[in-house]
């Protein structure tokens, strides 16, 4: 039954995301496509992939999505009409995709690749004993594969630095960007432009408890939201976890609270310059923890010769790429957030 | 049969009861604030009742007192995004259903677009 139902919802919030005018709503049922596909994710088993998902999609791509639509018209006034090519692209790559599905293995086949493949007993029976690791992902990501990974947290960094190229240099440009700037500052003045009616009856009392619930909610939730966050990076020996999924949550905790007491003040707590330093620190962390690896007279990256126990050196040698992870991953989201929401605080 | 199922059953179906009244009111009701204190009830009523449930059921385990933490986690996020879409719906100027007024003669989804409301904002000037 759900394995039919939740992947038909996803097809009616795809398409209903497409055919809704309102772009508030559009985004609203694009963050529900992703909390589907979170559960959808937990159902298969990924249950690292849906905290991401659940994060990244349903959370911070939202609220980047908002502080764009900030910016722009809520309701999408583009004239209707077809072009052709682009829809016969589309067509075809549709298309393409759907016969590459047809190679994909049915749910729960015992005979798929990873279950056949050679190399899989000799990650299930080494995981514990060279690595460390009860949990085989975690041992696959951080030490079998550790290269592959050490690469990825580098991609993600470098992503985080190109938006820092693109969006910080356009912010300080003078010319084409200050018409834009003055307008979004001439458009905050007046509130009514973008639909929000002031409301002129009350407005001591409406000040005064403006915002008393958000910022008592928030001060109490953010302290666990970054436990949470440290608990899935260290976690990720035993469970579903890791640096990936923690470095999300603590990126999202830092949105949070820049979301509720605003810009200013989230950068009392994570100033710009930190956090481009944590970008690049955490890659450091990583590939530092693989040096020192050399030093001690093993391989790049071979955790075990940290310690004279080689398997309690593997573990701890996992646990600090996990945290360069960690480091790298928030760091990028926070940049994310403050590098789209940057043009409205005047810099 | 076992005092511990017994109590879990009452508990769920009690939950199950709440999300179902919260259903029949999200559609039923005539307007977004009516609709939003339905949907408050499953929230925070239901959610916590189904909880408990399982909470019961699992004994006096690790596993309950992660449920626990869900529980009150859940509860006051929940409670505070009702409040403030409830809140978001007042200041972008939902009319509230007035009594008298026949079901859907009102438009519960009226909310005044950028453009009409600098229009009515220039008929007031006028």
């Amino acid at each position: 039954m759900t394995d039919l139902a939740i992947p038909l919802f996803l097809v009616v919030c795809g398409i209903a995301v497409l055919l809704v005018k309102d772009l508030m709503s559009s985004i609203m049922i694009f963050s529900v496509y992703s909390l589907m596909m979170a559960i959808e994710w937990c159902r298969l088993n990924a249950v690292d992939v849906a905290i991401t998902e659940a994060a990244v999609g349903a959370g911070i791509s939202t609220v980047l999505f908002l502080v764009i639509l900030g910016r722009t018209k809520y309701v999408d006034e583009g004239k209707k009409h077809v072009n052709i090519p682009a829809l016969l692209v589309a067509v075809a790559v549709a298309a393409v995709l759907l016969y590459g599905t047809m190679d994909l293995p049915h749910l729960r086949d015992a005979n798929i690749a990873p279950n056949t493949h050679v190399v899989t007993p000799y990650y299930l029976e080494h995981s514990y004993e060279q690595a460390g690791q009860l949990n085989v992902v975690a041992s696959i990501l951080a030490y079998f594969r550790g290269y592959d990974t050490l690469f990825e947290t580098t991609v993600v960094a470098t992503a985080g630095f190109c938006l820092v190229l693109l969006l910080r240099v356009r912010n300080k440009k003078p010319g084409t960007l200050d018409s834009q700037k003055n307008e979004v500052t001439a458009r905050k003045k007046t509130p009514a432009s973008i639909g929000v009616k002031p409301i002129e009856t009350f407005p001591d009392i409406l000040d005064q408890d403006k915002d008393i619930i958000k910022r008592t909610v928030t001060k109490f939730l953010i302290p666990f939201i970054q436990l949470f966050g440290l608990y899935v990076i260290v976690h990720g020996e035993l469970g579903p976890g890791g640096g990936f999924q923690g470095g999300v949550i603590l990126g999202v905790s830092i949105i949070v609270y820049s979301l509720v007491f605003g810009f200013e003040e989230a950068k009392k707590r994570m100033s710009v310059k930190t956090k481009d330093l944590l970008v690049s620190s955490g890659v450091l962390i990583y590939g530092g923890i693989g040096v020192i690896a050399l030093f001690f007279g093993g391989n790049y990256l071979q955790y075990g010769v940290l310690l004279p126990d080689p398997q309690f050196g593997s573990v701890v040698g996992i646990m600090g790429i996990e945290i360069g992870v960690g480091i790298t991953v928030a760091a990028v989201m926070i940049t994310l957030f403050y590098e789209t929401v940057r043009i409205d605080a005047d810099d | 049969m076992d005092i511990r199922v017994i109590l879990t059953a009452l508990f769920l179906a009690i939950g199950c009861f709440l999300f179902l009244v919260a259903s029949i009111g999200v559609i039923r009701f005539p307007d977004f604030f009516t609709r939003m204190h339905a949907a408050g009830k499953a929230d925070s009523l239901g959610q916590a009742c189904i909880i408990i449930g399982l909470m019961i059921y699992s004994g006096f385990t690790q596993v309950s007192l992660k449920l626990l933490l869900i529980m009150i986690t859940v509860f006051i996020i929940n409670t505070t995004a009702t409040h403030y879409l409830a809140k978001a719906a007042y200041l972008k100027g939902v009319k509230p259903w007035v009594k008298g007024s026949k079901y859907g003669e009102t438009n519960p989804f009226a909310v005044p677009s950028a453009a009409n409301v600098v229009a009515k904002k220039a008929k007031a000037k006028r």
